[in-house]
């Protein structure tokens, strides 16, 4: 299979060069979530046991990436983080993504006033950045894990709703869906067994930038401390207590600071990809 | 004045490419209307292309040649094949509407030959714009001028792309397919306009199009393409009343005329 | 002119209901009283303070009575450090919004350059291996940029001071020099973003059919490329740089604390953290009001770029 696919690419130089990315997208992100599936399970060290002789100590063979000021492994740490800001991306999306394609599929295929109103309050919802609208509502209802998961996933519906309405009102007028209304098939299997699989194409870009999107704007609240609090750890709140110790340990921030690049770098040259395996 | 001998198009796409032109020659003399008819994919537009140094350099091989007033546009450098287009060659697209600038005026875009080439005051150049268009025919050339392209109509258009054509007074227009857009009414007055320019100004006009009725009204010579080679050429009435090759008789075979309804 | 009109009402119906929203969350439903009193109060002191606030009128006449004093510039009083909210704000607004502008400014002045070549270079490896760390720079967080600029060019080449901000007050350049890493964490991100984009447009301009017909009267591809695909290209991006000052802005609260920037973001964090609503929400409106503002002049230049839609 993998041979196949080298000799077709061999042969038209731009194919080529649409392939890499999506392939190193999918080794990036396929490395990550192995990682931190796998840290749910072991970690080379506790996270919470502190050692009080490792306190900054620099990497090495026992510790990897190093102690933090408390003399806790960082590496187990961090897998532990990212963790942490994997799930609660990945619940944001799928928040996101289930209700968006709900609502996306429902105005955009009926149409009609609603669609209007709900279009317009999307509109305004995603004009303004989703961190400041976070923002707000925590100061109202106070930061943790679930709170974030929740407002985040619920300012992230208007997205994709958009797309998804976008593709259903479009797909509305073809051929194909108006043949499935005149033989009689009802709205509801029209819109999930017909349009659906068309739309979903459409959708795989933006759901590896929500996913993107959510990493970046949990880690920023946690960075800020608003966010996931302690004792949950969060790249974001690891970033903060290593940038306190910068000069000591310069490479906590190091680590923690390539683990979020590399996660949020991983799905986003998958996405790339994805969108160029589309034209 | 146009040359065009053992003209070679090669399309590089995988696997081993194919020939859109294979070996052709002709030629057009001062003041001749030719027509180039065939279905799509006998190498047609490509030849017009070849000729109009449009062909996408990277993805074609050429081989051949192709002179026109004796400078070999294949084998000559990039600058010189330049300094010809919109000079001497202009070309008229088949597609008005994207053929033009959306976000530009009519009248610089129809002065754009003379700004690329020429060293003249946007006043001389405004006054030339002007006459070009009412030369195409225009109603109100001063009122066009100012506006875009989106807010004429696909004849109008066509008119703009004529006027811009003519500007510099070319030597040879080739028109691929000018008429193929428009309604039928229109075509005729495109067609009207083409036959006056090239009685006025002498300007030579290769003519493409799969309409074969089209290409009567306005040519003297035919030539016919068939899947990259040319099967048949002569003068209109030798092809149409007097075919020799099967092919060309299915082509016109394959006319509709008032005629067959008859029957 | 009337879609002009039509536009403003929109904005001023925008503002009304956001404004709206904010009233309900943080004078209705989070009690004011209790916020200002703290846990300790006495039932009988938070009823005397609800009778002092106006608390207990019904909330379409506190409602009115809110705006129009919003609208005087009266932001309230700070619950934390009574005083009132409109000089809190207006002491630290213009710090943010230089580093706003600045950043923008950045932006706007590397990405294109950088959009244009990057589409001239299309295909080789220089090309290719530009877009791959284009994708990085578009990965790295603001505030993780602005955390590795402070060990780099701080702690490590001692370009600037960490935590050291100079007021302009005091000096201006050093009030720039100070501010330059910040608005460079928040604007790479956002360069590599608008050069990706610009990049895309200008090829698929240039596959256009007026392309080719520029081309047919002898342009060069440089002037093709100056005098009519930039012009189509841009326009696309035109709504992506809009949406881009509003990140900044975001952006913005959050690398005022990687640096100790004493802006509205520091004034913000605080007030959420202390509970401190009157000056969260008026901080919130004049976000908002930026934001529909920007994106509003996005709009018109939108319409003055693009003579398809403009509508009269």
């Amino acid at each position: 299979m993998l041979a196949k696919k080298v000799k077709r690419s061999t042969r038209s130089l731009s194919k080529q060069k649409k392939n890499t990315l999506f392939i190193i997208g999918c080794v990036l992100s396929g490395f990550m979530v192995l990682l931190i599936l796998i840290s749910f399970f072991w970690t080379p060290y506790s996270t919470t046991t502190m050692d009080a002789a490792c306190k900054f100590a620099p990497p090495s063979l026992s510790h990897i990436m190093g102690c933090d000021s408390y003399g806790r492994d960082i590496f187990s740490r961090i897998l532990e983080g990212a963790g942490t800001s994997f799930l609660i991306a990945v619940c944001v999306v799928l928040i996101g993504t289930l209700v968006g394609i709900l609502t996306g599929a429902l105005t955009g295929y009926f149409g009609g006033w609603t669609d209007e109103v709900l279009m317009r309050i999307c509109d305004s919802i995603t004009a303004f950045p989703a961190i400041l609208l976070a923002l707000v509502i925590v100061a109202l209802v106070g930061g943790s894990k679930v709170t974030i998961t929740w407002i985040l996933g619920v300012l992230f519906i208007p997205s994709f709703a958009r797309i998804v309405r976008g593709e259903y009102a479009k797909a509305k007028e073809l051929n194909y869906v108006k043949s499935a209304r005149l033989m009689g098939a009802s709205s509801f299997r029209i819109m999930f067994s017909h349009i659906l699989p068309n739309a979903i194409p459409v959708l795989l870009p933006a759901i590896t930038i929500g996913f993107n999107n959510a990493v970046l704007a949990e880690a920023s609240m946690s960075y800020l401390g608003i966010g996931v609090q302690p004792p949950d750890a969060s790249l974001g709140r690891m970033l903060a207590e290593a940038q306190i110790y910068l000069k000591n340990a310069p490479w906590y921030v190091l680590f923690v600071g390539i683990t979020i690049v590399l996660l949020i770098l991983g799905f986003s040259m998958l996405g790339e990809g994805l969108q160029q395996k589309k034209r | 004045m146009l040359e065009v001998k053992d003209l070679r198009v090669h399309f590089c796409s995988a696997p081993e490419g194919h020939d859109a032109v294979k070996d052709i020659s002709f030629s057009v003399g001062d003041g001749e209307i030719i027509g180039m008819v065939g279905e799509s994919g006998s190498g047609k537009s490509v030849t017009a292309m070849a000729v109009s140094g449009l062909l996408p350099m990277g993805a074609v091989e050429c081989s051949g040649s192709i002179c026109l007033d004796g400078l070999d546009l294949l084998n000559c450098t990039q600058e010189e094949l330049r300094c010809r287009q919109g000079t001497d060659l202009a070309v008229v697209f088949q597609e008005p509407m994207t053929s033009l600038d959306p976000v530009m005026k009519i009248g610089p875009q129809v002065e754009e030959s003379l700004r690329i080439h020429t060293k003249l005051s946007a006043k001389e150049q405004r006054a030339a714009a002007l006459a070009a268009m009412a030369a195409a025919e225009l109603p109100d050339p001063k009122g066009i001028y100012e506006k875009y392209p989106h807010e004429l109509s696909g004849g109008m258009l066509q008119r703009v792309m004529i006027a811009a054509a003519i500007i510099s007074h070319p030597r040879l227009l080739l028109a691929d397919e000018p008429t193929t857009a428009l309604d039928v009414t229109i075509q005729a007055q495109i067609l009207a306009l083409l036959k006056k320019i090239n009685a006025e100004c002498g300007t030579s006009i290769l003519f493409i199009s799969h309409n074969l009725n089209v290409v009567r009204k306005l040519c003297s010579q035919i030539l016919v393409m068939n899947k990259g080679r040319i099967v048949e050429r002569g003068s209109t009435d030798q092809i149409f009343y007097h075919p020799q090759e099967d092919y060309t008789r299915r082509l016109i075979a394959a006319i509709p005329t008032r005629t067959h309804w008859l029957y | 002119m009337k879609y002009l009109l039509k536009k403003i009402f929109t904005l001023i119906i925008t503002l009304l209901i956001v404004s709206l929203l904010a009233f309900l969350a943080f004078q209705v439903i989070s009690d004011p009283a209790s916020a200002m009193l703290g846990t300790s109060a006495t039932p009988e002191s938070l009823a005397a303070l609800r009778e002092e606030l106006g608390l207990n009128r019904p909330i379409p006449v506190q409602y009115f009575q809110w705006l129009t004093s919003f609208l005087q510039g009266d932001f309230g009083t700070s619950y934390s450090y009574s005083m009132p909210v409109a000089s809190m704000i207006a002491q630290k607004l213009p710090i943010t919004a230089l580093l706003t502008f600045f950043s923008f400014l950045i932006m706007i002045v590397t990405s294109i350059p950088l959009g244009i070549f990057s589409a001239r270079r299309e295909g080789g490896l220089l090309d290719r291996s530009l877009t791959v760390i284009n994708q990085v720079f578009m990965s790295i967080p603001p505030f993780l940029l602005g955390v590795v600029f402070t060990y780099c060019f701080g702690i490590g080449l001692k370009f600037f001071v960490p935590g050291n901000f100079v007021s302009y007050r005091e000096s201006w350049t050093g009030f720039l020099e100070y501010l330059i890493f910040p608005a460079l964490a928040i604007a790479i991100p956002r360069i590599a973003m608008t050069v990706k984009m610009l990049r895309s447009s200008i090829l698929n301009q240039m596959g256009r059919e007026y392309v080719r017909t520029a081309r047919s009267r002898g342009s060069t591809k440089d002037r093709i490329l100056t005098h009519h695909v930039l012009r189509n290209a841009i326009i696309p991006v035109i709504t992506f740089i809009a949406t881009s000052m509003a990140e900044i802005v975001a952006s913005s609260i959050i690398i005022e604390q990687v640096f100790a920037i004493p802006g509205i973001g520091v004034l913000l964090l605080s007030s959420i953290n202390n509970r401190d609503f009157p000056v969260v929400q008026a901080i919130v409106m004049v976000l908002v009001l930026w934001v529909v503002v920007v994106n509003f002049i996005a709009d018109l230049l939108y319409q003055f770029m693009d003579p398809r839609i403009r509508l009269d």
